[in-house]
């Protein structure tokens, strides 16, 4: 069965104030879809609270999947399920290195958690893991000496979004939510990451792109775009959609949008 | 601060458990030479004097010590395990303790100061080694115990628990290694205290001459009874010139041991001192480890952890103190409190105005795993020279939410998460740790303490 993210009248607020008001969405299984705004549209803030960030309040609305509604869930119990993130700003976190962090993520994905003394009781044998992360890390042109260092410590700002995007070539998520991967990428990586994102892409993974830029959905072809202004989607269409805003800019539906609200 | 006039009574000489008899009693069991009573009695006399350290004096503001009962304590001086020949004899806690299994250059096992085993790897003593237990020392080496004991490092008159152990001391490791003598394998040392009430009082000194290297590993180690006991002990270190000294404690007293130390190496010229730690037990610890860089171009490293839970209470307290040119420190210390535990740091760097071009560093970060508990961490430095480096750092801080939730959001459960947060806090430390049977053990500790 395919699963679908359905987003229903989702509203959120950060430190008291409203910032997604009432957003609908659906993002199946093999569908890829671009979501573009403006800068403080709430985009992140959607990532985020999809994910399930204490920081963010969820006011009203329900989110969907495989029968569960999201917005109950631990973080962890939303990944489990098959969501992933890979974030506008990965987080430094010292000590732990990559591959230790890899290994604990797969095995808790695959229902085997590591337990205290760093060993796994269930989970991928050792030998499977290495050979996996070997795979993924060449197949997104990441040197191997990546593996053994601190979680996005002192990686540059592309490398820390190639290491969010090996996270998810190793966990193989249902739905999986790029936000802003293209941006501090240089032209060769963002070809090297978004050909790994389509290597990875197909039937089983649906995809939900953030991006203000047309250059990644050049490789990574979206079957809807998304127009997203003030914490509302006010506009979906196909492809051409992100060509027509790259184009325009978002004047008409920020008009629009000041027009509905006077 | 005017002077408290109100004449306080002596605790330990009230409980009349601890006295100049009793001290005169080893020296007569222990058959020992007139020099050594002699120092016993002098410390005694030095201690009779001293007042007992308050909250009132600026080192033990943070730990107060009122809650040990002396009357309750005595000075065990049995053992209810007779001495083993073969290390496969002793109790599995002390065979852990001691690395069975791994290469050592000698093992040594002291329970309530009596030795219980000993062993030393064959043609060490060819070569002039000594490795053997305190009291077996100023019998069979008394010129360098003469020399050494509490002379040019750590002095009687310092304080009431060193007094108190240069009066009472039993047990303790004596390592001597000689001019250019590099001894390959650890020297590995297990003091374990047993029985309610015990108290035991270990002095540890190692000299190693020009050029000689040397480590040693020390273990503590407790019965958990359910009254109080006591660990006052002394570890002296004298560095020759070119000399490497690599000290690791692994510290597991049980949760009714007060525990009082006072380490200290004094560096010749050229010489390297690593301390290697990681403080894990105890009720209460109040701990000094003091480089004194006297030689020109000498240099003192710490790598030191710590982990306190339920209410323990853990003080520790470091000097780097530059005397020659050119020296270094470079220390480094990271701990976790839990429950209603409380660690305090105090680190001090102090360059005197001959200590020019020194290069001293102390560090000390803490995390906090509840709300209860509580790190206190007050580095300073004392700098009369105006051609150094030196710096201090020191952070007491919580699991960042957002580590958690970056780890969450890869599909780890927030005990997991918490838990690789913690490890990888203490990693740094661990990476520097150049003894990998300590690191293996603090880690596993560690990681042992932060669950349940
Ligand atoms: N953690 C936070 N604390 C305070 N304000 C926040 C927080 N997160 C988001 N906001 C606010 O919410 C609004 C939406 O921010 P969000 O990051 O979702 O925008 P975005 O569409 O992702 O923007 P960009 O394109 O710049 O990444 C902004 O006004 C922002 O300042
Ligand atoms: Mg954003």
């Amino acid at each position: 069965m395919t699963s679908t993210l359905s987003i229903k009248d989702l509203r959120v607020s950060v430190e008291g104030q409203l910032i997604l008001k009432g957003l609908d969405l659906e993002v199946k299984q093999g569908e890829v879809h671009a979501l573009m705004g403006p800068n403080g549209s709430g985009k992140s803030t959607l990532a985020y609270s999809l994910m399930g960030h204490p920081k963010y309040e969820v006011e009203g609305g329900e989110v969907w999947l495989k029968g569960q509604n999201i917005l109950e869930l631990t973080p962890d119990e939303r990944a489990r399920l098959g969501l992933f993130l890979a974030f506008q700003y990965p987080t430094v976190i010292p000590g732990v290195s990559l591959a230790n962090f890899l290994r604990a993520a797969v095995n808790a994905i695959r229902g085997g958690e590591v337990n205290g003394n760093g060993k796994a009781q269930v989970g991928v044998p050792i030998a499977e893991f290495r050979k996996m992360l070997t795979e993924k890390m060449e197949l997104l042109q990441m040197d191997k000496s990546f593996a053994r260092r601190y979680l996005n410590d002192g990686f540059s700002g592309g490398e820390k979004k190639r290491a969010e995007i090996l996270q998810m070539a190793m966990l193989e998520p249902e739905i999986a939510i790029l936000d802003e991967t293209d941006s501090g990428l240089d032209i060769d990586a963002l070809r090297i990451v978004s050909e790994g994102v389509n290597a990875l892409s197909g039937p089983h993974m649906g995809i939900l792109v953030i991006t203000h830029y047309q250059r990644i959905l050049n490789y990574i072809q979206p079957d809807f775009v998304h127009v997203m202004i003030n914490g509302r989607i006010v506009a979906s269409g196909g492809a051409e959609l992100a060509h027509e805003l790259e184009a325009q800019g978002y004047d008409r539906y920020l008009k629009q949008v000041s027009e509905v609200s006077r | 601060m005017a002077q408290q006039s109100t004449i306080v009574k002596d605790p330990v000489i009230e409980a009349g458990v601890f006295t100049r008899h009793a001290t005169l009693a080893l020296s007569e069991r222990l058959n020992e030479p007139e020099w050594m009573k002699e120092k016993r009695q002098v410390a005694w006399s030095i201690f009779e004097e001293m007042p007992m350290p308050t909250t009132s004096d600026e080192d033990w503001r943070r730990t107060d010590i009122r809650s040990l009962k002396w009357d309750q304590l005595q000075l065990s001086v049995d053992s209810n395990l007779s001495p083993v020949s073969k290390l496969a004899e002793l109790p599995e806690h002390l065979r852990l303790a001691l690395d069975e299994g791994l290469d050592a250059s000698g093992r040594l096992a002291l329970v309530n100061g009596q030795v219980v085993y000993h062993e030393l790897a064959e043609g060490l003593s060819e070569q002039g080694v000594v490795f053997t237990d305190m009291a077996s020392a100023v019998h069979e080496h008394p010129e360098l115990v003469q020399q050494y004991f509490m002379t040019e490092c750590v002095a009687p008159s310092e304080g009431k628990f060193p007094a108190l152990n240069g009066a009472l001391w039993q047990g303790g490791a004596f390592i001597y290694v000689p001019k250019g003598v590099e001894v390959k394998g650890p020297f590995q040392v297990v003091v374990a205290l047993e029985g309610e009430g015990a108290a035991i009082f270990p002095h540890t000194l190692i000299i190693a001459e020009r050029f000689a290297k040397v480590t040693c590993i020390e273990e503590t180690v407790s019965s958990d009874g359910a009254g109080q006991a006591l660990n006052n002990g002394i570890v002296e270190i004298v560095a020759g010139d070119g000399a490497q000294v690599r000290y690791a404690e692994v510290q597991r007293w049980g949760e009714n041991v007060f525990n009082f130390n006072t380490k200290r190496a004094i560096h010749h010229p050229d010489s390297l001192v690593v301390w290697e730690m990681g403080q894990l037990g105890g009720r209460l610890t109040k701990t000094y480890i003091d480089s004194i860089l006297r030689g020109n171009g000498s240099s003192a490293e710490l790598n030191g952890v710590y982990f306190v839970g339920d209410k323990q209470h853990l003080d520790l307290d470091t000097l780097t103190h530059h005397i020659g040119l050119s020296t270094g420190g470079d220390l480094l210390l990271k701990g976790a409190a839990r429950d209603s535990a409380r660690a305090v740091f105090q680190g001090m760097i102090k360059i005197d105005p001959t200590g020019q071009q020194t290069n001293s560093y102390l560090k000390n970060e803490n995390l906090l795993l509840s709300d209860h508990a509580r790190s206190d961490s007050i580095p300073s430095l004392e700098i009369d020279a105006n051609d150094v480096r030196a710096s201090h750092g020191a952070t007491v801080s919580r699991v960042d939410e957002e580590y958690i939730f970056y780890l969450q959001s890869r599909g780890i459960s927030r005990n997991t998460a918490v838990r690789m947060i913690v490890e990888g806090f203490f990693s740094s430390v661990f990476d520097r740790m150049s003894e990998e049977r300590v690191r293996e053990k603090l880690a596993a500790a560690v990681s042992a303490r932060i669950g349940d």
